[in-house]
């Protein structure tokens, strides 16, 4: 797969239905990861966890990030992710 | 008193009269004695003379005889030869012619003689002690007679009775002559010795007779006489009755006016009020005075003229003293009162009578017996007080002495007045200094005063706790401040703990009285309340900074929740709006299109509900937002707003006026909220209108500045101006003009938290004005 991925972090799956279907719409056909709270998005970003082994260097083209989830909160994994990649 | 006077003065007249008539009757009396007596002497007189005539006239003739030594004369049957002659020769004898003759001696023929003259007015009879002839011997009387003789008396005269009747005896003594030795030698006589005497008789019935008419005739003269002497008495004695009851009836009136006079003293001394002192006077003058009626006036203050009566007496119910009786601004200036009010001196009003012509104060003054007036001005250090009016019942009253006793009277009365009005100033200045001496004393606060040295000059009864306090010493601290008190000779103010309490003291220095006062507050209650007022406030702080906590975490809760609520609530919303629209497009074909027109539906209802939940987010934001003041520019803001707007409708063609440099101080934020959702309004009402205009301006002055956004779009009917700014509250159905009803609650909501107000004007279709103001703000805003 050449295409990068886009990562949804969203845990209303409504709301995911709609953003696939929008994104379909707009003719956008990059492979969608959904995570349902901030665990699992940073699992999937850091490639721990349910996501351990997962190569890291294969980085989510965009990053659609809901700000309350369960769990870790949107803005906390941002924090998080830019902590992570400004020395990288 | 006044009768006894009378009585004496009457008394005293009858006295007199009487003793005039005593004079008078002694008088006549005596002379009608004496005239008696002379008349009695002079008929005695006679009567001696008479007698002495006789005898004499008997003593020359038997002298004549004795000296012949008898005389011869017939004898004839009465005159025999005297046997005692028998020893004589020549007794008898023969005369040539043969007549015989007899010597008769002297005696003899005495006896003879006078035993034939006897006529029985007059008898003579010559008699002795040692008569020769028995029947010649004396009686009783002349032998009395006989004896006074030979003691050596000359003469005995006697008034006496003989036989019943009355005579004037009278008796002289005969001396032996050389005759009488011829017959009564024999008896021893000598030449010179008293033989006998020789008496007479007159009998003095004719005398009396006379001397009784006499008496009849002086008697009558006399009593004439008396008579007229009385009745002259009785004239006199009746003019000077007359004259002496007017003069008494005088000198009474005198008498009482002078009692009067001490009366109104007595009440001048004893009255210590004015108008007991003018009754009283006024009651003097009716009751001792006399008078009929009498009143005093005071004149009015600045209406010289006018008398207010304010004492009287002897008027009765029926003729009450009418004030305007001394009014002397009319035709009543006339009037005496009038005159001696002009004047000032006394003036007399006489013989009133109602007459044809007569003036007011006349008809006023005709009372029931009156009939003089006095009215006499009451002045007092050339001021005229007002005037003393008197009244009498006689026609001619007034004369000068007794004006003089009437002025005396009110010259006294005057003085008394003046006096006790002094008096009466006196007391109120003294009544006045003793109540304000009292006001330290009855102070509830501690009041002293202490001189340089800190001696205490005075403390009044609070103050005394002080001394007890200090122990009777004022404490050098204390005499310090006095010290600097009286240095800077201003007053100074001290709080201090004086025994167990604490007072506020302030020093009151007086320099150049050398002493300074205190007044001490006693302010125990106070300091202890601030004292628990202090631990209150300490407690009270705490336990707001606890509820201040509690708040600020409910707050941060609230908060929360508003957003967790708005997020969830948005996400289902987010859903149907979401799958509605994918409904629309996606399945565009299998949906009829009243199915189409539910979907669109749910779609608007949706997108309504979202606008509701962001404004009421809006709404709970403002009420717990802190307001974040800093100058503002509301031309910008209103100018970025309507941009905003236009953005969202491009077709719109709007005239906008903006009015440049409107600056006011407020939350930046929340004014934008305001011009927003005012600017939002007058874009929305003005959507069918096709010369759209919306203006945004101020109005007013520079105290209170009314920001204003009109258009001239919908507006709205006045009657529900008051509802415009209620929550969920609209004028407009949805349809018309779409709009959640909280837009202007938000205003509302902004501009209070500001501290303006907000209202609006507006008309059915003409269009609609919402002012506002703001808290006025220094004046550097306007720059």
């Amino acid at each position: 797969m050449m295409e990068k991925k886009i990562l949804l972090v969203e845990d209303n799956p409504d709301d995911v239905e709609l953003t696939r279907r929008a994104l379909r719409k707009n003719n956008i056909a990059n492979d969608i990861v959904v995570a349902r709270d901030g665990v699992e998005a940073l699992d999937y970003l850091f490639g721990t966890g349910s996501h351990a082994g997962r190569d890291t260097r294969e980085t989510p083209a965009i990053v659609l990030l809901d700000l309350k989830l369960p769990k870790i909160e949107g803005l906390d994994v941002l924090k998080k992710m830019r902590a992570r990649s400004t020395p990288g | 008193m006044k009768k006894t006077g009378n009585e004496n003065l009457s008394f005293s007249l009858r006295g007199y009269i009487l003793m005039a008539v005593a004079v008078w009757t002694l008088t006549l009396a005596g002379s009608l004695a004496w005239n008696l007596h002379i008349e009695d002497r002079h008929l005695r007189a006679l009567a001696i003379d008479k007698a002495r005539t006789h005898i004499q006239k008997d003593m020359a003739f038997r002298s004549w005889s004795a000296r012949h030594g008898g005389v011869y004369v017939p004898i004839d049957e009465r005159t025999p030869p005297n046997p005692l002659l028998a020893h004589l020769p020549e007794r008898d004898i023969t005369t040539a012619s043969g007549k015989d003759l007899t010597l008769m001696n002297p005696a003899y023929m005495m006896r003879q003689f006078n035993e034939e003259s006897a006529t029985g007015l007059v008898s003579g009879h010559i008699t002795s002690l040692k008569v020769l002839r028995p029947q010649n011997a004396p009686d009783e009387w002349e032998g009395k007679a006989l004896k006074a003789f030979e003691k050596g008396r000359k003469e005995v005269i006697e008034t006496s009775q003989i036989d019943g009747r009355p005579y004037l005896r009278m008796m002289l003594p005969l001396f032996i002559e050389k005759g009488c030795l011829k017959c009564h030698g024999h008896q021893g006589y000598r030449v010179g010795d008293i033989r006998g005497g020789i008496s007479t008789s007159v009998f003095l019935a004719p005398y009396q007779a006379m001397a009784g008419q006499a008496r009849q005739a002086l008697l009558l003269s006399h009593g004439l006489l008396w008579l007229l002497g009385m009745g002259g008495i009785g004239l006199a004695g009746r003019q000077s009755s007359r004259r002496l009851t007017d003069r008494k009836r005088w000198l009474d009136h005198l008498n009482r006016c002078l009692k009067m006079l001490s009366e109104c003293n007595q009440a001048l001394v004893h009255s210590d009020r004015e108008r007991t002192l003018l009754a009283k006077v006024c009651g003097s003058i009716v009751k001792t005075g006399g008078y009929r009626m009498v009143w005093v006036g005071y004149a009015q203050q600045g209406q010289k003229n006018r008398l207010v009566p304010v004492a009287q007496a002897g008027s009765g119910k029926n003729d009450p003293v009418k004030p305007d009786l001394a009014s002397t601004d009319t035709e009543r200036a006339q009037g005496h009162i009038g005159t001696a009010l002009r004047t000032g001196r006394p003036c007399v009003a006489r013989n009133i009578r109602p007459a044809a012509h007569s003036f007011p104060w006349q008809q006023a003054a005709t009372r029931p017996a009156t009939q003089s007036s006095v009215a006499i001005p009451l002045s007092a250090n050339g001021r005229c007080l007002g005037a003393i009016v008197i009244y009498a019942a006689e026609h001619d009253a007034f004369a000068a002495e007794e004006m003089k006793l009437l002025e005396e009277l009110t010259d006294d009365l005057t003085f008394g007045i003046m006096t006790l009005r002094t008096r009466a100033r006196h007391r109120r200045a003294e009544e006045k200094i003793r109540n304000l001496a009292k006001f330290p004393s009855e102070n509830p606060n501690p009041v002293l005063r202490l001189n340089r040295q800190g001696s205490i000059l005075y403390a009044n009864p609070v103050a005394r706790q002080w001394l007890r306090d200090w122990d009777g010493e004022v404490p050098p601290e204390w005499r310090k401040q006095v010290g600097e008190a009286l240095a800077n000779t201003a007053p100074m103010r001290r709080e201090e703990k004086i025994g167990r309490r604490f007072y506020s003291v302030c020093l009151a220095p007086y320099p150049e009285g050398h002493y300074v006062n205190l007044y001490g507050i006693d302010i125990t209650e106070r300091v202890e309340a601030e004292e628990k007022i202090g631990g209150l406030n300490a407690d009270l702080e705490e336990r707001v900074r606890q509820r201040t906590a509690q708040l600020e975490a409910a707050n941060r809760e609230l908060e929360a929740f508003a957003y967790s609520v708005s997020h969830d609530l948005r996400a289902p919303l987010r859903a149907i709006d979401g799958f509605s629209q994918a409904l629309l497009e996606d399945y565009h074909q299998a949906v009829d299109p009243q199915g189409q027109d539910y979907l669109r539906r749910v779609r608007a209802a949706t997108e309504r509900m979202g606008r509701l939940i962001d404004d009421i987010l809006q709404l709970s934001h403002i009420s717990r937002h802190q307001l974040q003041t800093e100058k503002v520019d509301l031309s910008a803001l209103a100018g970025e707003a309507l941009k905003d707007l236009l953005q969202i409708d491009p077709q719109r063609r709007v005239n906008c006026l903006i009015e440049e440099g409107l600056t006011a101080v407020g939350d930046s934020h929340l004014l934008r909220v305001v011009l927003d959702n005012l600017l939002g309004n007058a874009m929305k009402f003005t959507a069918r209108k096709t010369e759209a205009r919306i203006e945004f301006g101020v109005t007013g002055d520079r105290s209170e500045r009314n920001f204003f956004v009109r258009d001239n779009g919908a507006g709205f009917d006045m009657a529900y101006a008051d509802k415009l700014f209620l929550t969920f509250h609209r004028l407009h159905t949805a349809e018309e003009f779409p709009g959640t009803g909280i837009g202007l609650t938000l205003v509302q909501r902004v501009i209070d938290h500001h501290g303006g107000r907000v209202w609006a004007e507006g008309e059915v279709e003409r269009g609609a004005t919402f002012f506002f103001t703001l808290q006025p703000d220094s004046p550097e805003e306007k720059s």
